[in-house]
């Protein structure tokens, strides 16, 4: 566990989401219910400040973290001492000629990408609908890519399509479903405080809910197919650490969608069906349980930076004789 | 949605999938591992489960007293690897690899291989 990797790992996936997360969560749900909104109401203006805070911060903090993932994979890659990475253009020689260094090449014009088009938009806010189309599709390809970062490559024939073809759809996937939950809270906590805005509240969560609905479903097929890629067999999940570490995952994940079931069955509907006071106890427990959700989704990260680096569980049983793996 | 899970996953149990390593391990090797062969071999091919990156995999081949045997560079494609071989006399030679595969992992081990009757 002292691997420094694991840290920057779980650091670079918690900031992509919630940079993306707040992209999608503008677009797809916040805009939206602002768009009903009642004229005049303060919020709008205040939570979208908010979201542009988390995609440039999360944006910021995802380079950075980005960066020193790449130092550390291209120090692991080449054996090589630390300040020798630097002097020996071993990170060039990772950048242009591997596969991870590709990927990396990608990711980083496709944030340089997004934030250009996040920046345009700012000063042109009036054509909105295509710089959200580009966001959105930057936004979603960049979170994606870490596919290529990770266990799902490697393989030929069919394998080597559908593996990372699966595994970029449950990233964006998971994005969208654990980086909405925070700009999800800040929505709830600034409605808490406007009377008006409690339809916002309303339009916003059930929209959050039918995403997260989706999204739900496509993290099921996808993550069953990485299973079986990964871990496909009875022994491979329970007598393996990566076998375990996957089913902690799976529960937190139940967990999780069994939190969003009770938002949406019990709570999304009282918000405007029944009194003022049970509006008020609604919005407050919709807050309480985004939050929860958010802190469960920050643990599943952590546990995705682990399982990256856990040699997948159907390859530690036949381990054929006289051959060693290092992370 | 239940049923239809059931039909994806039960479809790719049927094309094959989990046959897959993350970790590129040898998968075999020509000479074979272990094996005995009547005459010296030109080269030394590997094959591994997972595709290789170029730049940071190698193999050495040595001969009972540790002198290399092998020379070039090894050359390397999808998931092999072959390096050639000095004209070698009868003997046990030991290879040892060393690999990256394109998930960022590394990997090694080494096997014998014997010239020459018993």
């Amino acid at each position: 566990m002292g691997d420094p990797l694991i840290y920057v790992r779980a650091i670079h996936f918690a900031a992509a989401i919630t940079a993306v997360g707040a992209i999608f969560f503008s677009v797809f749900i916040a805009e939206p219910a602002f768009f009903k909104a009642e004229a005049g109401a303060r919020s709008p203006t205040v939570l979208r400040a908010q979201f542009a805070w988390l995609v440039w911060i999360g944006l910021a903090v995802a380079l950075l973290s980005g960066a020193a993932w790449f130092v550390l994979v291209a120090q692991s890659m080449s054996d090589t001492s630390f300040a020798d990475v630097f002097s020996e253009g071993v990170l060039w020689t990772v950048l242009l000629q591997t596969g991870f260094g590709h990927a990396w090449l990608a990711r980083l014009i496709l944030a340089c990408l997004l934030a250009a088009v996040l920046a345009a938009s700012f000063q042109r806010p009036r054509k909105r609908l295509l710089a959200d189309i580009y966001a959105v599709v930057l936004a979603g390809s960049f979170v994606g890519t870490l596919a290529f970062a990770g266990h799902a490559v490697g393989a030929g024939g069919f394998e080597g399509i559908v593996h990372p073809a699966a595994d970029f759809v449950h990233l964006i996937a998971a994005a969208a479903w654990i980086g909405m939950l925070l700009p999800l809270a800040l929505l709830l906590a600034a409605a808490a405080q406007d009377e008006t805005s409690v339809g916002v509240a309303y339009t916003a969560t059930r929209r959050f809910s039918n995403v997260g609905l989706v999204t739900v479903g496509v993290l099921l097929v996808t993550g069953c197919i990485n299973a079986l890629y990964l871990a496909g067999s009875l022994p491979a999940i329970t007598e393996t650490d990566y076998g375990r570490l996957l089913l902690i995952k799976v529960a937190l994940f139940l967990l999780m969608v069994a939190i969003a079931a009770i938002n949406r069955q019990v709570w999304t509907p009282r918000l405007i069906h029944v009194s003022v006071a049970s509006s008020r106890k609604a919005l407050s427990r919709l807050r309480r349980n985004a939050a929860i959700e958010a802190g469960l989704g920050a643990v599943i990260i952590v546990i995705v930076a682990v399982l990256g680096m856990t040699p997948p569980g159907l390859h530690q049983q036949p381990i054929p004789e006289m051959q060693h793996y290092s992370h | 949605m239940r049923m239809r899970i059931t039909l994806v996953m039960l479809l790719l149990v049927a094309l094959g999938a989990g046959a897959a390593r993350a970790h590129a391990f040898l998968d075999h090797a020509s000479p074979l591992v272990g094996s005995t062969v009547a005459t010296a071999p030109h080269e030394v091919a590997l094959t591994f489960t997972q595709n290789l990156e170029a730049a940071f995999s190698s193999v050495e081949v040595t001969d009972a007293k540790g002198v290399r045997v092998d020379q070039g560079k090894p050359q390397i494609s999808g998931n092999t690897m072959r390096v050639g071989l000095k004209a070698a006399g009868p003997g046990r030679y030991q290879v040892h690899w060393h690999v990256l595969s394109v998930d960022t992992h590394k990997t090694e081990g080494n096997f014998s291989f014997t010239v020459g009757g018993p």
